[in-house]
């Protein structure tokens, strides 16, 4: 069984959809990204999954509890089995850092002295040993959301929620609060539901990617298929934009649809795993006589998968063979057109 | 005759500081309750009752609308059923919380109001009860309006009280109006009114000071 298992969630404010007949599962130990654009509903599927609104139809099964058919008492203790971690941190000012990660515990009941034992015990794991005494007003940013996941987990919820948890912060205290998640994942097991508009971010660690456009749900998979199979759909290139290769705009307004003579052939190659570490564009040239130059790209992680995703020049027009090797060695070959050589 | 005029002064001044202690303590005591019902039951994300918390709004106003002066006047029953009478410093405590109540009550409300709706999910996710939020968040995280307000309310309480002079409730406003306004002593009108500059400062000191206290 599942840890998590959504079906045909919807919700309406008026007449308003905000999510619409969306299903999906989550198994213990995951890392799960949703993106979607601003709008798309990933706050309102989050609300849902933490029990803080009521969806208008379908089910949230959380280790088998539904969700979406508790009373009010039974929701306050079902919420504790999930973790949430806020974009806006939402520390309490009037606490100490210790007491703010203590407060889930107090309001699980438990006993002073345990509670002391464990804040220690989440402040060194999260990497703030000395701060405890201090008040949230006094951290950097970085540090705000430490104690915030420190927080959330602090009562050992089966479920951390993150939304937007990184995007108030700068691109290095972003890595490093990824990193720390990763690393509770890692040692705790614990599932984490990431919800992000930027793609960077699910890019680098999570295990599966939930698409969301306009409330509804449009993909499901790992990062690798995602980036590879995204073609053709202008929901997904959109999104996916920031983590790809794109042309420099000079040669963007160079680009012509019909082969120059010497001219350059621009071809974005996206390549498997196996891939990266083999000398690909060195067996192109040997076999195919071309002179190739790299415009844009490389080699990428995504999630635990690497994918190679790269904009090439040929220096010969795309000869048939080599077009066939390319269909058979690559998950994507597409012209992308013709821009004159320099001499 | 300076010995007199010091021995009134100072027991006017102690008067006058019962009267301001006492009704603020009793605003809080009954405003504080009534600002959290109303802020509580019109929130969505908490109680979500509107119709409760709206008729104590509209009796709250009603009493803010009447002049002090007057409501000294109108409430003379009310005083005489709670304190046995309606004259003397004991008596005037009673108007005088009757008008601060509502007052505190509407300054508590703009303070309370201020609080992160996020702070409140915080709460609410971790599993805390409705009444948690209001225990763990709306009151600690509003302390320093509470307190400024408080201030404010006391301060706004020295004028009151010196007002409940005319209607003989002892004090600094009455020993005024006794020997500064009626016999037109000048010495007794300037000291009265250098105490009543320096209580005012005093209060609003302090207050600084317990609002920097719990702000940190
Ligand atoms: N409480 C609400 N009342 C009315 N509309 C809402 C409410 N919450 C969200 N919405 C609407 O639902 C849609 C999805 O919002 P949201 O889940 O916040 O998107 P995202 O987090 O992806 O930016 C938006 O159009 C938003 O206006
Ligand atoms: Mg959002």
């Amino acid at each position: 069984m599942s840890l998590l298992d959504v079906s045909g969630l919807s919700c309406r404010f008026g007449s308003q959809t905000a999510l619409s007949d969306i299903s999906f599962q989550v198994d213990k130990g995951e890392i799960i990204g949703v993106i979607g654009s601003s709008g798309a509903g990933k706050s309102t599927l989050l609300r849902c999954l933490c029990a803080l609104e009521r969806p208008t139809e379908g089910q949230i099964l959380l280790e088998g509890a539904d969700l979406t058919q508790l009373t009010e008492r039974e929701l306050v203790a079902a919420r504790r089995k999930v973790g949430l971690v806020f974009q806006h941190f939402n520390l309490l000012n009037s606490r100490s850092v210790a007491a703010n990660i203590a407060l889930p515990l107090e309001i699980a009941g438990w006993a002073g002295g345990r509670i002391t034992e464990r804040v220690e015990e989440l402040l060194t794991l999260v990497g703030l040993e000395s701060h405890g005494y201090k008040r949230p007003s006094q951290l950097s940013g970085g540090q705000k959301q430490r104690v915030g996941i420190a927080r959330a987990i602090a009562n050992s919820p089966s479920l951390l929620l993150c939304d937007e948890a990184t995007s108030a912060l700068d691109p290095h205290t972003t890595t490093s609060i990824l990193d720390l998640l990763v690393d509770i994942n890692r040692s705790l097991g614990l599932t984490i539901i990431l919800i992000t508009h930027e793609m960077e971010v699910v890019r680098r660690f999570a295990h599966r990617v939930l698409v969301l456009d306009h409330g509804a749900l449009i993909e499901n998979g790992s990062m690798a298929t995602l980036m590879r199979d995204s073609r053709g759909d202008p929901r997904l290139e959109r999104l996916l934009a920031d983590t790809r290769p794109s042309l420099p705009d000079t040669l963007r307004s160079q680009l012509s649809t019909v082969p120059l003579p010497d001219g350059l052939t621009l071809v974005r190659v996206v390549l498997g795993p196996q891939a990266a570490k083999t000398p690909f564009l060195s067996v192109l040239t040997r076999r195919f006589d071309q002179a190739i130059t790299l415009i844009q790209g490389g080699t990428l992680a995504c999630g635990s998968e690497l994918l190679t995703d790269m904009i090439l020049g040929f220096s010969e027009p795309l000869s048939e063979p080599l077009i066939s090797f390319l269909e058979q060695e690559t998950h994507v070959t597409e012209v992308l057109g013709y821009v004159p050589a320099d001499h | 005759m300076y010995r007199l005029i010091t021995r009134l002064i100072a027991e006017s001044t102690l008067q006058t500081i019962e009267m301001v202690a006492a009704s603020s303590f009793v605003a809080v005591l009954f405003g504080l309750p009534l600002a959290v019902l109303m802020i509580a039951t019109r929130r969505t994300d908490l109680y979500d009752m509107p119709w409760l918390g709206r008729p104590i709004g509209w009796v709250i106003d009603a009493i803010r609308a009447i002049p002090f002066i007057i409501l000294l006047v109108l409430l003379i029953p009310v005083t005489r059923f709670i304190a046995g009478t309606s004259l003397g410093t004991f008596a005037a405590i009673v108007p005088l919380s009757i008008a601060a109540i509502p007052y505190y009550a509407r300054i508590a409300e703009i303070s309370l109001q201020e609080i992160e709706p996020g702070l409140i999910e915080a709460v609410r996710v971790m599993g805390g009860t409705r009444w948690m939020v209001i225990r763990y968040v709306l009151i600690p995280e509003a302390l320093p309006g509470l307190l400024s307000g408080l201030t404010v309310t006391a301060i706004t309480l020295v004028g009151a009280s010196a007002m409940a002079g005319a209607i003989g409730a002892g004090g600094l406003g009455d020993l005024a109006i006794r020997y500064g306004y009626q016999r037109f002593n000048v010495t007794i009108m300037f000291a009265v009114v250098a105490v009543l500059i320096l209580l005012v400062g005093a209060i609003q000191g302090a207050g600084a000071v317990a609002v920097r206290a719990v702000r940190r």
